[in-house]
Order: structure tokens, then C-alpha cells, then sequence
């Protein structure tokens, strides 16, 4: 989410808390008999406002699997899960008296302050990465929809060089996996392509283009995985080729660009979701461990 | 038009060439007996029973048989009332009688007919090999045993409808009707539109009542009862029976608002009973000149949200009486309606917001109906012209009334010029004008919307847009000669036009009129300049391409808070069964991405067509898809955003509506919910729903100021 | 052909069943989710197999108690509560905690002053917060607390008892300013650390803890300090000096030993104005010398009531205390890098044996208070709570393998 202006009242409300809860350790911490620790009434009082906090932040996960109940916009949430959460990890170091003197507490102290960092890291992240995918990938598609738009990328590639390569109604088509929409292209235009030309364009398909298509993030040193050399070659195509299928040659170039532009976006979104594997599942172990603890805490 | 005089029945007739003899009885009276004739569909004389002697060797069918100049007619001579029996008699025998419709509404055309010839059973003996029944669609039944080969229901699937699903098979003796090539109907493509059944004069297609189109707040009228009603008599009592919840009678009580202006509606109504006035609540309460007129924006915006404006002072001291908010006070009634009368035509075939609010004067009975039967009424010429006939004098003299050019009109010129003026219709397309033609006409726009593109070699400049009360041909009229640029109606548009004549009579006769019109066409054609070179703005350009000025409800995402969490989708597709009517994918504007979501538009193309009315605007502006969709496919084809989607429902599905193999689904905003899930469950912010005219005003109105262009505000004048 | 993107064709791409399917982030999120889940409660299951619940501790125990670590409810009790403190009587199924007063209006909880789980700490040390629950704002039984109603922090400690009062009654005469000024005696010439825990010590080990065998200071002995310089020489006559003693005991002494000088000198009788007769001699002479003992010697040191002569004098009794604090310790050899002088500063100039000498609660102020930096003031530093006089004889009644089961 992005951190702007619209954050103010949180962001106050954030470290209003944070600086009641430390002006209220003072005392706690001067006169309370024995010193702070988790087991006495503040210290309870931090550990419930401490675990609620974590509890709210973590409960994002389980509002937006539902989300047409009306508890709240879920922005509300978001913003919420940022601030509180974050908060959760000074309140639970209050909670604990800086200190973590058991095994499972310990375990929770390192817990809490891997998911916290995370989770601004995270929070950086969401922040930066979606105005530079904006700006850097004009194509986009749905991530989950990449393989698919792949596959149809590749069939109109392979769609434009059969009708380049049309021949005579005699011969298969070439290239394509002879979708309808491919058929129909080819029996649409005619070839202006000589023999010669024709058999160039596909070897240069072939041995250029299709490994790319099948597979365009392993191939990296294919010059089609760059768009200065992408464009020298495909000059070089028009160079050999008669004005009248440059058109054509145009779209398939403009088709190995949406290819590396998804390129981009995976690498972006990537960057974008994959801090969450380590976020999401320490952050439930948290919560499971920090329930554990405060029924342990509790019951004895 | 050549005009022919013959005599039918004794009685001399005068027709215009071309009219068949069934239609200038018709015209003139004379109701000739017809089976295989629809008036909505092409005459192709299969049923002979509207046979007539014209004097030809034999007997001709009247449906097919052109009029000629000097024919004589006989429509009930013996010779005539002999064949006619003998064919019903034929016809009958190869019927089940009572057959399914007779049993059911009791009005099968055949049967009917052969009552009123007195004939009870015929000679003849029946058929040896049934023919059989054809179970298989959910909506309809077909007796193939009761089909009199009149074709009705295939010109109604085929040219009406153009679903192409109904054809003959079969040969002599076995001939009957097929569906696909002789499919069970319900494997077959055939979409349940009812258009087959509306148009088949027998029981061999019937409903199978398990459409229940739903109006709320009414009770049911039986098809008997509609049927005593002149207005519904011409209406098939199967299609009636099929729309059984579609018309709704409803009771008003003295005072009571039943419609109100700038609400959206998809209904008309017909009194029963009782008186209504109609009124405008925010009657002409602005004046301004064309130069203070809003801008394009606030002129959609405010003809399709209505809020009232402080009005400001008029400026012409001389109003009509009716055009002034001093004149008539805000509830003061414009007009009366009574028993028998038709209002919210307009809105129920355009989907348009009210255009006045309607009250009950008396206490009022009402018959409520959807647009489909609303369709099906108007198909029939007889009524549509009479529809029409009253609808024009309505439209017309509001309309003059309450637009602004006219304000300084006195109420005897008016009163002229509504004679002279004609109100024409235009569908969506349609050209108006055309630039470098001699102008002929001046035009008022009473409703939709046009398009005013000035055409250059490079391509088509659209200049500007114009609503209700807008008006164009002044420049051509005034300044030019001919018309300064391309008017395209933009879907149903009706237009006042005024004939140069008349219009250089109001110059002469108005000159504060002559000097404002001037003024404007002046004003315009600097503009034109102006605008032509600033509109390159590649962002409005970008705006009218991507058809976003259309939308009501534009849901966008802003890319650069949006993480691509797919949150929207998944909430769209939770609320509704699990199928999402959301598409995080689609063309950007700006930083913000336009997502595959209905756009709720202005002007709904997905509405046009729809066979069963379920695709409609309820008392707002969103489009809803209601479940009664029968899920033909026409609206996701016309929807050009790709916005719709058919999708496959379970069969299994409990018989609550219609069963459907496949609906359409859009956004229907989750209008049980206050906010749109999608909006809802955004946890960036990024996605709203916006009104996209205000939400990128900045972007877009560098390079279209308000201008001349710009409609002057008009009320929603006019009542229907 | 351009490739043209619209709205339409672009929403008509998307494979719409895409929703339904698992991606691999989501996917990895799950499993991850799961397999961190899982880890975490196998690490805890481990232990619960094993009946060890040692994960749960909120902190070490204290080595004596290290062994009860492995299950909560030793001492926990099973029952759950929030706030529940550990029972009293799970203590007590292994210690004793005499009482503490009579007139204490009530007995708090054990844990409230020995709070376990801190690691290896001196847990006999109850905290001070325990002390404070009654003495920061005391009542007692009687109504009227003995020494102060607030006592909320050493810094807020009334003034020891001794110190306060302005007299040390010690019944002798003493010139410290003479012995330390005039004649460069040092304290340790007189004063000598204890040798031997006092019987009170024992008292002080139990709760005090820190207290070694030299605590104390013994008490200045006549026999073991004055003597050498302060003889009871009875007569010039007589080698024998006089028992320090009661006077009635120092009479019969002197006489006899008069009595066989003159038997053993009978030449003195009768000289230097003295009596001839031996009798008279040795009642003569007696009387001299006790006069001399009432009047000097003794009267250097003590004082007396002796309405009818030196035989029949009452002694005033002499009282140095062996410990000035009777309700607290004070442990003289944790202190003995110090000078005496720097806490018995007076000593020096002191003239009469009536000033107290005992360096007043400011002194141990000056390196003693709350915080880090300093000494230490808790509260158990010099006093304990439990009185151990009362402590009940322990028998022992467990057996080894009772305490294994608990440590399997």
C-alpha cells in the first residue's frame, strides 16, 4: 500500500500509542515491585494490547478471504495490519522488559522482530515497486495469466509468419498450431515472400523466434531478449524483406516486446508477492507460539 | 407517392402503391381473417385464409396480393366465406383441438376462427402417423401435432430476432418446423427469446411458465383480463401468458409520486383507472445564453444526475407563460393524463432517467410493464402509430416550451410552429446531417445523444456531443448554407426539426431570437478553429477512444498504489457465486487502469435487443442483468467492452427462474451492498468507482472548455 | 493487421478460471505457512512427549530449584487463573517460614518476596517490593507501628534506633579522644573483629545471608584491653593486683592480702603513721586502698553508689552492646577495606563514653542506595523478615528417587 499523505491520522495515532505506552513504562519500570516482566499487571496489559495488535495484523490474512463481509473496508485493514502491526513490536518489547528469559519467549522475540522487519520490508516494497511496474511495463497482464498470454503470443507469432509463408492451399501450415484464427489469417493474405525469402524467414522463425516464445526467461542471450537488438534484427528482417509484409514484421516484433515486458513484470511481481513467504508463515507460526504463550502464561 | 383507388367491399379506398389488399382493408376498417399474417412480419401467404376475390380468376391470399388502381374486392362475398371455411376446415382437421394455447388462454387463432365459422369438427379424417411433441426446451413446448405450417415462428426467429435457429423440415406430408438441423429444441441453439412462441398462432409453441419475469410492488394481471384491455388486444395472450409477471397492475393513492424525474426506470405505465398529472419539478429554472452554458461534462452530468441548480434570472422579460418558475409554481401540473393513456414509453425503450415526475391526481390504478412487452405492443403497427400519434404531440409542444432558444417565442407562435415542425426519429448511427450538405433543417435535440464531427482528410474530429436541448444548424442556416459538420445520432435519438422556412419566419419574426442564434453561430465557428487544433491532447483523445465519457460508474485502478493482490477479483467473484464479472486486466488511462467491469453507461448498447427485458436500469443507474436471462448472448455481443460474460449455470440449479443452460453476468455494482465489493475489499485503495467526466476532469479539460457547444441546460422537459 | 489492444479483446484474453487454481507464490505461502506451523509445534511437541515443559519457563530457576524446571504444576499448582500466584503451600511442603511478627496484620504470599524464574539469585533475599506491601504504609495489630509507619525506601529509612537516642548508656567512663588523640592508640589496639560467630549470627545466616564470622566486633574487655595500662594496683606494698570484680568480691581480696603481707612484713606495723597492731594495720591500709580504688582507680572507669564504704558499693552495670543492631545486620569485615574512622569518625574526638559513636544511617547512605551505581539498599541487604527463633526442627522426609521422578 502506499504510504501518502492519506496515512496521517494513523501515523499519529501510531506513535501516539507508542509514546503513551513508553511515558507509561517510566513509572512501570522505577517503582513497579520487582521490575517489569510479562507476568505482572502492565506487563499483562502490553502483552493483551501487544498480541491484540499482532492478532489484528495478522487477521488481515483471514479478512480477505472473506471479503464481502462488511467488517470494515479492507484499506481500513491494510492500513491498520501496517501500523499496528508495526507497533506490536516495540509494545511486546515493553511487554517482555526488553527481555526474553525463556526458550519459548525467546523463540517469540525473534519471531515477532523477523516478521515486523519483513513486514517493512514488505511495506517498502509495495510502496516503490508497483509506480516502477507501471512505468516499465505498459503490457501488462494478470500475473497468474502470463503462461496463457504466452501461448497466445506464440500462436499469433506463429499465425503472422504462416500468412507470410502462405503457400498454395497444398501445403500445411507451417509454423502455427493451426488455430482457426491462424488459419484464417493465412488464407487472408496472400505472400508477397519469393521462395528464397520464405524459407529465410523460416529458419530465421524456427531457430530465432521459437525458442524465445517456448521459453523467454531461460533464454537470455537470445538478442531477441533485449530491445536494442531485437530491433537490429528485426531491421535486418526488413532489410531482406519487400516493404509489403513490414507491417506484419512490425507485429511480431511488437509481440517479442510484450514478451520481455512480461519478463519485467514477473521479476517485479516476484519482488512484489515473494516477501510474503517469508512474512505469512512466520507470521501465523508467530501467532500460534504467542497463543501458545499466553495460554501457558496464563494458566500458570 | 403514387396513389391507387379501388373499392373493397363496395367501399372505394385510396392506398399508396405498393400496399397489399390485406393492409388497405386494414387501413380502412375491414378486418379480413388471417392465420399465417403477422402484421410484424413479412406477408408470405402460406395460410390462404385471408383469401379475397379481386376480381383474378382465383382466389387470392389478401396478405400478398399488391392493390391495384380500380380493383374490386370482396372480402365476405360466399365465394370468398366458402373457401375460407373449407381452408380452416382443412386446417382444423389437421389440429388437436382444443390444442395447448386453447386449453390454456383459449385464444388459438385457428380454433377461433373455426368457432366463428361455426365449424365443430371436420369433415376430414385426421393424420394416421403423429407428428409428436418436442419436450426438450425448459422454456417452451412444442406440439408439433398443432403446428399449421404458417412459418410465423420462423420469419419471427429468423428475420425478427436473426437467431437463425428456426427453419422448415421435411418434406410434403411431414413437413413441419425445425430447430438447428431438426434438433430436440432444447439441445438446439436456440436462445428462449419466446419470439417463436409470441408468433405462433396455435398451440404448437407454448410457455412453459417457468419464466417469471418479477416486478415488484404489484399483483400479477391475468392474460384474460389484459386482454379485454384495447391496448392488449393485438398482444399474443402466449407471450402475455410467458410475461406473466411482467405487467403488473399497481394501485397509487391521491398525492402519491409514482415516477419522478431523473430517476432511471425500464417500465411504462398504462392507467386503468383515475387521472395523473405530470409536471417538472426544476422547470426551466435555468436560463443562461449558449456562452454560460455548461460545459460538455456538466451537461452529461447534469442531464443524467439531475440536481437542481440555483435558477438564475431570465433573461428575456417576455416568457411564455408556462416556461417561467414565476408563472407556474414548482407542483403546478403541466399536463393531465387519464384512463387509457400511456406514459414512460421513452424511458422504458431507451432506458433513460424520467424526464418528469408523474403524480396521481386521483386515486389511480395502474398497469406497470417491462420493456419487452412494451416491444411486442409497439410491433403492431396499428397501435404504434397510434402510440406515436400522441407521443409526437406531447413531445413536440413540451419540448418547444421549454428550451431555452425558444423563451422569448410568444405562446401563439409556438402554437404555430408546432404545427410545422416535425419530430423524427434516428437509431444509433444514423446520420442527421452531413457537412458541405445544403442545410435544410435546424434541430432540437429532445433525446439521446448525437455526435458533431467535423470531417477532415486525416480523419474525423469529433467536435463535441450534444444532449437534450441541444441544437445545431444555425451555422448552416445563418452563416454557411451547409452545415458546418456530420451529426450522428449516437443511439435513439429524437430530434425537433424545423424547416428553413419556419426558421427564417422565426428570424424575421423574433430578432432578440435571430441575434442570440447568430451570436451562437458565430461563437461556434470560432470555436471549431479553436477547438480543432487544440483537441490533439493525446489524453482526451485517449479518453473519447477508450469510450470512457460514456460511463456512469467507472471502475479504475490506480497502478501505482494497486500491488496486483487480485483482491477486486476475488471479491467480485465471492459475491457473486463464484464467478467473477471483474477482469483485472484492460487499458490504462493515465496512471489508472480501466479493468474489465460494466461501465454502467449512458447509453447502454447491451440493453438493445434484449428478448426478455433482463438487462434494464432498476430506479438507478446501474445496468442490472436480472435472473430471468435467458442467456442468448446479445448483450455480451453488443457490449463493445467486453464487459459481459456468459457463463454456464449448474443445472441442478433449483427451479427459481429461468433455466437457462448460460447467463449473462456484469457488475451490478453489488447493488444489495452499499459499496461495490471490488471498491470494498481494495486493502490499497486503489480501486474506486468513479464518474469518470469528474474523476479525470483535469486530465481532460485542458483541451475542451465548455464552449458554445455546450447544450444549453435544459430541464428535463417534456413529459412522455 | 496491427496489433490492436481494446478493452475487449483484452478482457476476452484472460483464461476466467484462473481464480480457482493455485499459483506457485500462493501455493509456497501455504505450504511454508503449514510447514512453520508444524515446526513450531513439533519443537514444542518434542517436549511435551518428553513431559518437559522447560520451553514455557518464563525464566531459570534458581539452581536449588532447577530441578522442579520440568514440570509447571510442582509449583504451579494445575489449576488455571490469570493472576494465580504459586501457592504458599507448595513451599511449604519443603520450608519452613516462621512468622515474622506477632502484631503483622497480615502474612503475604511467599512469591511475593522470592520471585523465582530470575535466574541464579539469591531468592532467600525477598524483594523489597515484598517488604513494602506492609512498611511503606504499616499497620500493625496494636495500632502504632514500633519504629515508623513509612518505610518505602532505604533513603526514606528513619534514623537507626541506637544512633537516635543521645546517650550510649554504657555505664563507664571513657575518654576515646584521649586514648586515639593523646596517646596514638588505635581502634584495633581495643577493638577486634569477633572471632567466633555471636549465637545472633545465626539468626543473621539464615535470612541476612552475607554475614561472615566477622561480623562483629568483640566487645573491649578489661582483661583483654585495659589491663596493660589501666592495673589494678591495690597498694605499693602488694604485687597483687585486685580481681576486676564486684567490690565484694575486691574487699575480702584486699584484705586478705593485706592481712598476709603484714604477716609476712611485721615490721611495716607502725609506720608511716600506720597502726601497730596488725589488725588495725590491715583495716588501715584496707581502707586506704579501697579508697583509693573507689576513688581512682575503679572511678577511672566505673561508676558506683557507695552509701557505706567500698565493701558494700553498688558497680553502676556496664552494657556494651555486641550488636548495636538488634532488628538489623551489619557485617563489619564486608567493610574492613574501610578506615573505622571514615564511618566512626567521632571516635576520635569523642571524650565521654555516653557519645554514641555508632556512624549514623547517612553514612551508609554515602554508598549505599536504590540503583545500579551503588552499594545496594534493598531491604534485605540488613534485615530479614522470617524470625528464625522460631524456626521449626526439620526432619527429613523425602527420598532421592522422589526427586529424580520430577527430573527424568
Amino acid at each position: 500500500m502506499r504510504i501518502d499523505q492519506s496515512h496521517r491520522p494513523w501515523a499519529v495515532a501510531t506513535v501516539s500509542i507508542l509514546l503513551v505506552a513508553l511515558l507509561a513504562y517510566i513509572p512501570y519500570q522505577l517503582f513497579y515491585p520487582g521490575g517489569p516482566a510479562g507476568n505482572t499487571w502492565p506487563g499483562l496489559c502490553y502483552g493483551v494490547l501487544g498480541y491484540g495488535m499482532m492478532l489484528f495484523a495478522g487477521l488481515l490474512g483471514a479478512r480477505k478471504r472473506v471479503p464481502l463481509w462488511r467488517i470494515g473496508r479492507a484499506q481500513v485493514w491494510m492500513r491498520g495490519h501496517l501500523w499496528l502491526g508495526a507497533l506490536s513490536l516495540p509494545i511486546l518489547l515493553l511487554h517482555a522488559g526488553f527481555r526474553a528469559r525463556g526458550p519459548l519467549t525467546l523463540v517469540l522475540a525473534i519471531l515477532l522482530t523477523v516478521v515486523v522487519l519483513s513486514g517493512i520490508t514488505g511495506a517498502l516494497l509495495q510502496h516503490f515497486i508497483p509506480k516502477r511496474m507501471t512505468q516499465v511495463v505498459h503490457l501488462e497482464t494478470i500475473y497468474e495469466q502470463i503462461p496463457h498470454v504466452r501461448e497466445m503470443l506464440f500462436e499469433e507469432a506463429g499465425a503472422i509468419v504462416d500468412s507470410l509463408c502462405a503457400v498454395p492451399a497444398n501445403l500445411p501450415a507451417v509454423a502455427s498450431h493451426s488455430t482457426p484464427a491462424a488459419v484464417a489469417v493465412a488464407e487472408d493474405s496472400p505472400s508477397d515472400l519469393t521462395e528464397v525469402q520464405r524459407a529465410n524467414l523460416l529458419h530465421v522463425y524456427r531457430s530465432g523466434m521459437v525458442p524465445f516464445l517456448r521459453d523467454p526467461e531461460g533464454n537470455r542471450s537470445s538478442p531477441l531478449s533485449s530491445r536494442a537488438k531485437a530491433s537490429a534484427w528485426f531491421d535486418a528482417l526488413r532489410r531482406q524483406s519487400p516493404p509489403s509484409v513490414h507491417e506484419a514484421l512490425s507485429d511480431l516484433e511488437s509481440i517479442f516486446e510484450e514478451e520481455r515486458q512480461l519478463i519485467i513484470q514477473r521479476k517485479l511481481y516476484l519482488l512484489l508477492h515473494g516477501w510474503l513467504l517469508v512474512h505469512v508463515p512466520l507470521s501465523v507460526t508467530l501467532l500460534v507460539l504467542g497463543g501458545i504463550h499466553a495460554f501457558v502464561a496464563i494458566h500458570y | 407517392m403514387k396513389t391507387l383507388e379501388l373499392t373493397i367491399d363496395d367501399k372505394p379506398v385510396t392506398v399508396e402503391e405498393g400496399t397489399s389488399v390485406f393492409d388497405a382493408a386494414r387501413l380502412h376498417g375491414i378486418a379480413i381473417p388471417v392465420l399465417c399474417h403477422a402484421q410484424n412480419e413479412r406477408p408470405i401467404g402460406v395460410c390462404r385464409v385471408c383469401t379475397v376475390d379481386c376480381g383474378d380468376k382465383v382466389l387470392q391470399a389478401s396478405c400478398v396480393r399488391p392493390a391495384e388502381n380500380g380493383m374490386k374486392v370482396f372480402t365476405a362475398s360466399d365465394k370468398v366465406k366458402k373457401h375460407r371455411r373449407m381452408i380452416l376446415e382443412l386446417l382444423l382437421s389437421d389440429h388437436p383441438s382444443p390444442c395447448a394455447r386453447q386449453r390454456v388462454s383459449g385464444d388459438c387463432e385457428l380454433e377461433t376462427q373455426a368457432a366463428a365459422e361455426g365449424i365443430v369438427a371436420p369433415r376430414f379424417s385426421k393424420r394416421v402417423s403423429p407428428r409428436g411433441q418436442d419436450d426438450s426446451s425448459l422454456v417452451i413446448s412444442v406440439d408439433h401435432e398443432a403446428c399449421i405450417l404458417c412459418d410465423r415462428c420462423i420469419r419471427g426467429c429468423d428475420e425478427i430476432r436473426q437467431n437463425n435457429v428456426l427453419g422448415r423440415g421435411g418434406k410434403g406430408y411431414n413437413a413441419g418446423i425445425a430447430f438447428d438441423l431438426n434438433r430436440p429444441m432444447g439441445n438446439s441453439s436456440c436462445v428462449s427469446c419466446g419470439e417463436c412462441m409470441v408468433s405462433c398462432p396455435t398451440g404448437a409453441l407454448t410457455n412453459k411458465s417457468v419464466v417469471r419475469t418479477v416486478l415488484p410492488g404489484g399483483d400479477p394481471v391475468g392474460v384474460e383480463e389484459l386482454k379485454t384491455l384495447p391496448f392488449f388486444q393485438k398482444v399474443s395472450g402466449t407471450f402475455l401468458d410467458l410475461n406473466k409477471n411482467a405487467v403488473i397492475r399497481r394501485h397509487f393513492k391521491a398525492g402519491e409520486v409514482i415516477c419522478r424525474e431523473g430517476d432511471y426506470g425500464s417500465t411504462a405505465f398504462y392507467i386503468l383507472e383515475g387521472e395523473v398529472e405530470v409536471f417538472l419539478s426544476s422547470m426551466s429554472s435555468k436560463k443562461e445564453t449558449a456562452k454560460e452554458a455548461p460545459s460538455l461534462f456538466e451537461m452529461f452530468a447534469h442531464v443524467f444526475s439531475p440536481k437542481k441548480k440555483p435558477g438564475s434570472p431570465a433573461q428575456n422579460g417576455g416568457n411564455i407563460p408556462i416556461d417561467s418558475v414565476v408563472d407556474l409554481s414548482l407542483d403546478n401540473p403541466v399536463a393531465r393524463l387519464g384512463q387509457g393513456d400511456i406514459f414512460g414509453e421513452m424511458t422504458c425503450m431507451n432506458l433513460y432517467p424520467r424526464s418528469a415526475t408523474v403524480r396521481a391526481k386521483t386515486d389511480c390504478v395502474m398497469l406497470e410493464m417491462l420493456r419487452n412487452v412494451l416491444d411486442v405492443i409497439q410491433r403492431n403497427k396499428t397501435l404504434r402509430a397510434e402510440i406515436e400519434k400522441n407521443y409526437r404531440k406531447r413531445a413536440l409542444e413540451d419540448h418547444l416550451r421549454t428550451v431555452s432558444v425558444f423563451s422569448s417565442l410568444s405562446p401563439e407562435f409556438i402554437e404555430n410552429l408546432s404545427r410545422r415542425v416535425e419530430l423524427v426519429r434516428y437509431s444509433r448511427g444514423e446520420v442527421l446531417c452531413r457537412q458541405g450538405e445544403t442545410a435544410r433543417y435546424f434541430f432540437l435535440v429532445r433525446i439521446g445523444f448525437v455526435k458533431m464531427v467535423e470531417e477532415h482528410a486525416g480523419g474525423d474530429l469529433v467536435l463535441a456531443y450534444q444532449g437534450k436541448g441541444g441544437h445545431f444548424g444555425e451555422i448552416g442556416l445563418i452563416l454557411r448554407g451547409t452545415y458546418a459538420f456530420t451529426v450522428t445520432a449516437l443511439d435513439n435519438v429524437e430530434v425537433v426539426r424545423i424547416d428553413a422556412e419556419a426558421f427564417q419566419e422565426m428570424l424575421a419574426g423574433f430578432p432578440d431570437i435571430a441575434f442570440n442564434l447568430k451570436k451562437v453561430a458565430t461563437e461556434r465557428e470560432l470555436h471549431n478553429q479553436r477547438h480543432s487544433a487544440a483537441v490533439s491532447a493525446m489524453s482526451l483523445e485517449k479518453f473519447l477512444g477508450q469510450g470512457l465519457m460514456e460511463a456512469n460508474s467507472l471502475l479504475v485502478i490506480d497502478l501505482e498504489k494497486c500491488t496486483r493482490c487480485d483482491q477486486c477479483v476475488r471479491a467480485c467473484s465471492d459475491a457473486h457465486e463464484g464467478v467473477t464479472r471483474l477482469v483485472r486486466e484492460g487499458l490504462r488511462f493515465d496512471k489508472y487502469l480501466v479493468p474489465t467491469s460494466c461501465r454502467h453507461c449512458r447509453d447502454p448498447l447491451c440493453m438493445i435487443g434484449c428478448p426478455v427485458g433482463a438487462i434494464r436500469r432498476r430506479n438507478s443507474l446501474e445496468t442490472v442483468i436480472e435472473d430471468w436471462c435467458v442467456g442468448c448472448g446479445l448483450c455480451a455481443r453488443n457490449c463493445p467492452f467486453g464487459n459481459i460474460t456468459m457463463h454456464a449455470v449448474p443445472e441442478t440449479g433449483a427451479p427459481k427462474a429461468a433455466l437457462a443452460k448460460r447467463k449473462a453476468t456484469s457488475c451490478d455494482l453489488c447493488q444489495n451492498l452499499p459499496e461495490p465489493s471490488c471498491v470494498y475489499a481494495c486493502p490499497h485503495d486503489a480501486a474506486k468507482r468513479v464518474d469518470p467526466n469528474d474523476f479525470f476532469r483535469d486530465l481532460i479539460s485542458p483541451s475542451i472548455d465548455s464552449g458554445p457547444f455546450a447544450a444549453p441546460d435544459v430541464p428535463h422537459g417534456g413529459r412522455r | 493487421m496491427a496489433r490492436i489492444r481494446t478493452t475487449k479483446n483484452l478482457g476476452q484474453r484472460v483464461d476466467r478460471t484462473y481464480l480457482k487454481r493455485l499459483y506457485p507464490i500462493p501455493l509456497w505461502r501455504r505450504i511454508l505457512t503449514v510447514a512453520g506451523v508444524l515446526v513450531a509445534l513439533l519443537w514444542l511437541g518434542i517436549y511435551a512427549v518428553a513431559r518437559n515443559q522447560t520451553p514455557y519457563t518464563s525464566g531459570a530457576l534458581t539452581p536449588a530449584h532447577a530441578f522442579l524446571g520440568k514440570k509447571c504444576a510442582v509449583c504451579h499448582g494445575d489449576s488455571a487463573g490469570i493472576g494465580k500466584k504459586v501457592d504458599d503451600r507448595q513451599c511449604a511442603a519443603c520450608h519452613d517460614g516462621p512468622v515474622h511478627q506477632a502484631s503483622a496484620t497480615f502474612n503475604p504470599a511467599c512469591v511475593s518476596c522470592h520471585v523465582e524464574h530470575r535466574g541464579d539469585v539469591r531468592l532467600s533475599a525477598g524483594i523489597d517490593a515484598g517488604c513494602l506491601q506492609c512498611h511503606a504504609n504499616l499497620h500493625t495489630k496494636t495500632g502504632v507501628p514500633a519504629v515508623a509507619a513509612k518505610i518505602d525506601s532505604f533513603a526514606n529509612h528513619p534514623e537507626f534506633a541506637k544512633k537516635a537516642s543521645s546517650k550510649d548508656a554504657t555505664g563507664l567512663r571513657f575518654n576515646h579522644q584521649k586514648h586515639v588523640g593523646e596517646l596514638s592508640q588505635k581502634c584495633a589496639d581495643c577493638h577486634a573483629p569477633a572471632e567466633t560467630a555471636q549465637p545472633a549470627s545465626q539468626h543473621l545466616s539464615k535470612g541476612g545471608g552475607r554475614v561472615s564470622s566477622h561480623a562483629l566486633i568483640t566487645i573491649p574487655t578489661y582483661a583483654g584491653v585495659c589491663l596493660p595500662c589501666h592495673a589494678l594496683t591495690i597498694d605499693d606494698k602488694l604485687t597483687e593486683l585486685a580481681p576486676h570484680d564486684k567490690p565484694e568480691v575486691v574487699h575480702p581480696f584486699v584484705q586478705a592480702q593485706f592481712t598476709q603481707y603484714i604477716a609476712a612484713h611485721p615490721g611495716d606495723l607502725g609506720k608511716d603513721g600506720a597502726p601497730g597492731s596488725a589488725k588495725a594495720w590491715v583495716d588501715f591500709k584496707v581502707a586506704a586502698a579501697e579508697k583509693k580504688l573507689l576513688e581512682e582507680t575503679c572511678t577511672r572507669c566505673h561508676t558506683f553508689t557507695a552509701p557505706q564504704g567500698f565493701a558494700t558499693a553498688a558497680v553502676t552495670p556496664t552494657a556494651i552492646p555486641a550488636r548495636w543492631f538488634t532488628k538489623g545486620s551489619f557485617d563489619h569485615s564486608a567493610h574492613k577495606e574501610l578506615t573505622c574512622a571514615s564511618c566512626h569518625a567521632k571516635a576520635a574526638t569523642s571524650t565521654v563514653a555516653a557519645d554514641v559513636l555508632l556512624p549514623g544511617i547517612g553514612v551508609c547512605r554515602q554508598c549505599h542506595a536504590a540503583g545500579s551505581a551503588s552499594a545496594g539498599a534493598s531491604c534485605s541487604t540488613c534485615h530479614i523478615y522470617h524470625d528464625w527463633s522460631k524456626e521449626k526442627p526439620v526432619e527429613g522426609k523425602y527420598v532421592i528417587d522422589q526427586v529424580s521422578r520430577l527430573n527424568p
